[in-house]
């Protein structure tokens, strides 16, 4: 099918991006959904950022000092913590492809850590890095990974499972979280898959994940009926042939790309499907998602509800704020709405959907469009596109997913009252 | 235009329907108030929960200090018999819990032992579901036990934490962070009659529409609220339950309240953090209590603690514990019959996994509130006599 209005190309913006920018909506006009998503993909871009946080051969020099020195260390890691989260804010920012951030950030809540726990800004930058290389490449590849890595390994105390002391962390939350969902596997799995994940450890003064044979059960577990010496790498492989695996991630996709609704089956078993067959190709599913009769279906329109960073850093983008960089503010503000970055609520990660409203954040978010359009707004007019526009329909198509709930009664203050409207906390 | 004449230009119905009759929670000590903004404290049955967060350790809790079992399975972070606080002979408070001592002495506090349920769950999410919503099929669209028996038009607030028992489809519970912030910050949200055929929004809408009414009632009952006798605890627990404190001060008429300590999933290194967490829960509640005899409101309030699960009777390699099953659980107020209540899980007989086997179902705690406390029989099971 081909985009053929405004309002529908705003829609795939809104979804796939991060805020709806006024002149990339305009080249999406005209095209068709088939290759569409070319256009959100990074091709040769080259964004090269370094937050601006301690080296961990210095960071790790906290081991063994003196205690006026491991002062000065502790101090420097929550400077870092601080660093960490204005780097992704501003790459979220100024990013060209903002699709590549929104699946960072989805992979972050989906493989849960946070930096409560980490404490090491170091590890949690490199897994960050981690699900941006995959991001719009493979979920099997990124699965293989991820058990290994070092934030992900404090996290759920792979380094703490051990073969004559298991510890069922992480195992149980692969099976729960990551890979098929609660009630498809049994306690039983849940043992044997710890006892092939024994003997992974990530050694902090060596800065290496380290495997240790002799911390490793090599027995023979019965995991999901099959039986086998099976060591992680077996028990991915599994979890990857299970149908189940690809429809529980899909079924994700739905509820972040298409609908608050319940999942309609037959779609999820055809996406599913072909994302498994294509050893889990996130472009895949993706793009079976965007091609679909429900992604543009009326009644799924704007019935998502904008995360706080999709709200703030959606707002920044469209209302094009560039020199804006009071990141630490954005922090506060976003972690006062709910999602504070690096730092999931637990395990399952921001819920989302109607969560992200309760009457504390719905304060916030409404307090934050307002002083944002007051204390812009020279920044904001200026721009040729905003000044251009003054039919109320042009803005509202551009801006909102539905149509305004409130009536405009300030023709003045047009700009303002659709960014206070209901509509525009949703996409 | 001055705040007075802005707030006269409200919808003030609101507030007036927060405190008519037909919006009391049913019990025995409902009081009907005419008169919306008002000094004198509604003296309705209150109820306040504390979720600790995690899972929290029943047998470092509730002590079975003399028994050989629990120091056999446990050799590293048993709680020696000498620390322990002794309640009878056969279990005792971990010496955190010091600050209770004079509410069990006041027989104004219940420990009710081996509360749990059959085949109980062990995922942090599913099992604290269940907690919430005594279902132990997981459903789309679940209902709060709390939010089940009440039919305020408020029907409970939590403080900077989920809803869960309190939760309902209709929004008439409420997350705040503090008072004063949503009074001050809620004052310019309108109120809208717009109706949506579309689920998030209509979400959104039904927000809006509440903020503004508790905006508004608090921004009028806020300044008469007394200050608290006793100064709380510094820190986020200490300044959630003073928040507890003024709303039940400024008189609004809210059944249940909901507070959350986090901090219980002591997998590893499990005793500074365990005692760290006991303190604070003892030293929290032990000036709440001083607070809401001084306003005269303690006798209508019933505090109750829950959790996710127990943990299990032997210790893991981390010094620590894995999550378990039942585990002991308090209730205190004014008009608590203290004591101990239920049965110590046996030690010897576990269930398959090793764990604990219950001896109180958690419906039978949740029946006891919803009969004696909001008069309500044969809800969810069977009625106990801690009240």
């Amino acid at each position: 099918m081909k985009i053929k209005s405004l309002s529908e190309a705003s829609h795939l913006e809104r979804r796939l991006g991060i805020g709806v920018n006024h002149s990339h909506i305009s080249e999406l006009l005209k095209q068709d959904t088939n290759i569409i998503l070319s256009y959100f993909i990074p091709n040769n871009y080259s964004y090269v950022t370094n937050p601006k946080i301690a080296p961990l051969e210095h960071a790790i020099k906290i081991f063994g000092a003196t205690k006026n020195a491991r002062k000065i260390f502790s101090k420097q890691k929550n400077i870092d913590r601080h660093f960490l989260v204005n780097w992704w804010l501003e790459r979220i920012h100024h990013t060209l492809y903002p699709l590549e951030e929104r699946m960072t950030l989805f992979w972050h809540n989906h493989f849960t850590s946070s930096l409560k726990k980490i404490s090491w800004s170091q590890l949690m930058y490199r897994q960050n890095e981690l699900f941006r290389q995959y991001a719009l490449g493979s979920f099997s590849d990124l699965l293989h990974s991820i058990y290994k890595d070092p934030a992900m390994l404090i996290f759920l105390d792979g380094s703490k499972n051990k073969l004559r002391t298991p510890n069922e962390n992480f195992a149980r939350e692969l099976l729960e979280l990551f890979t098929l969902g609660e009630g498809n596997y049994t306690e039983n799995d849940v043992v044997s898959a710890s006892r092939a994940f024994t003997g992974w450890e990530y050694n902090h003064k060596a800065m290496r994940v380290v495997f240790h044979d002799n911390w490793h059960d090599n027995g023979t577990k019965h995991f999901m009926g099959q039986t086998g010496r099976f060591d992680g790498e077996g028990i991915i492989n599994i979890l990857l042939q299970q149908p189940r695996t690809a429809e529980f991630i899909t079924e994700k996709f739905w509820h972040h790309f298409v609908s608050s609704s319940k999942p309609e089956k037959k779609y999820i078993d055809y996406w599913s499907t072909l994302f498994r067959d294509s050893n889990y190709h996130i472009p895949v599913l993706l793009n079976s998602i965007i091609q679909s009769e429900p992604f543009w279906a009326d009644e799924n329109r704007g019935t998502l509800i904008k995360s706080p960073i999709e709200l703030t850093m959606g707002l920044l983008r469209e209302l094009k704020l560039d020199h804006f960089n009071a990141y630490q503010r954005l922090n506060t503000i976003n972690k006062q709405m709910g999602q504070h970055l690096f730092y999931p609520p637990d395990v399952k990660g921001w819920r989302g959907g109607k969560k992200w409203i309760s009457n504390e954040t719905f304060v916030f978010r409404n307090d934050f469009v307002t002083k944002m359009e007051k204390e812009h707004s020279l920044n904001i007019y200026e721009n040729d596109f905003i000044s251009r526009m003054d039919d109320v329909d042009e803005i509202a198509d551009w801006l909102l997913a539905i149509p305004a709930n409130n009536k405009q009664i300030d023709k003045k203050e047009l700009l303002l009252s659709l960014l206070q409207d209901p509509a525009y906390q949703l996409r | 235009m001055n705040r007075r004449d802005f707030l006269k230009t409200l919808s003030i119905p609101a507030v007036f329907s927060l405190c008519s009759p037909h919006n009391l929670a049913y019990g025995e000590n409902t009081v009907t108030t005419t008169a919306p903004v008002s000094t004198k404290v509604v003296k309705q049955n209150k109820l306040v929960l504390i979720e600790l967060k995690g899972g929290n350790d029943g047998l470092n809790t509730l002590i079975p200090f003399n028994n050989q079992h629990y120091y056999n399975n446990r050799p590293k972070i048993a709680i020696k018999k000498q620390e322990v606080l002794p309640l009878d002979k056969h279990v005792g408070l971990h010496p955190s819990l010091a600050k209770l001592l004079p509410i069990w002495k006041d027989k104004q506090m219940g420990w009710i032992q081996g509360v749990g349920y059959e085949d109980s769950n062990r995922s942090h999410f599913r099992a604290i579901e269940i907690w919430d919503t005594t279902s132990v099929e997981e459903e789309a669209e679940y209902t709060g036990w709390v939010s089940q028996l009440l039919k305020n038009k408020i029907k409970g607030i939590a403080i900077n934490t989920s809803l869960g028992p309190l939760y309902n489809a209709e929004l008439s519970s409420l997350r705040i962070n503090t008072p004063q912030e949503l009074a001050r910050l809620g004052k310019d949200i309108a109120s809208t009659k717009t109706k949506a055929n579309h689920a998030s929004l209509a979400h959104i809408l039904k927000v809006q529409n509440s903020v503004n009414q508790l905006a508004h009632s608090l921004l009028k009952k806020l300044p008469n609220v007394p200050k608290p006798k006793k100064a709380f605890p510094k820190g986020k627990f200490g300044k959630e339950l003073e928040t507890i404190y003024t709303l039940i001060a400024s008189g609004l008429d809210v059944p249940a309240y909901k507070v959350s300590l986090s901090g219980f999933d002591t997998h590893v290194n499990q005793l500074p953090g365990h005692a760290s967490r006991l303190s604070q829960l003892a030293n929290g509640l032990a000036v709440f209590r001083e607070n809401l005899q001084h306003i005269g409101v303690w006798d209508s309030t019933l505090v109750m603690s829950y959790s996710e699960f127990g943990r299990r009777l032997k210790e893991n390699a981390g010094r620590g514990t894995d999550h378990g099953s039942a585990a002991p659980h308090f209730v205190m107020g004014g008009k608590v019959k203290g004591g101990l209540y239920g049965k110590y899980p046996s030690l010897r007989n576990l269930d398959k996994r090793g764990d604990l086997i219950y001896t109180v179902d958690f419906r039978d705690v949740y029946a006891t509130v919803a009969d004696k406390w909001w008069g309500q029989k044969d809800k969810f099971g069977k009625s106990m006599s801690f009240l």
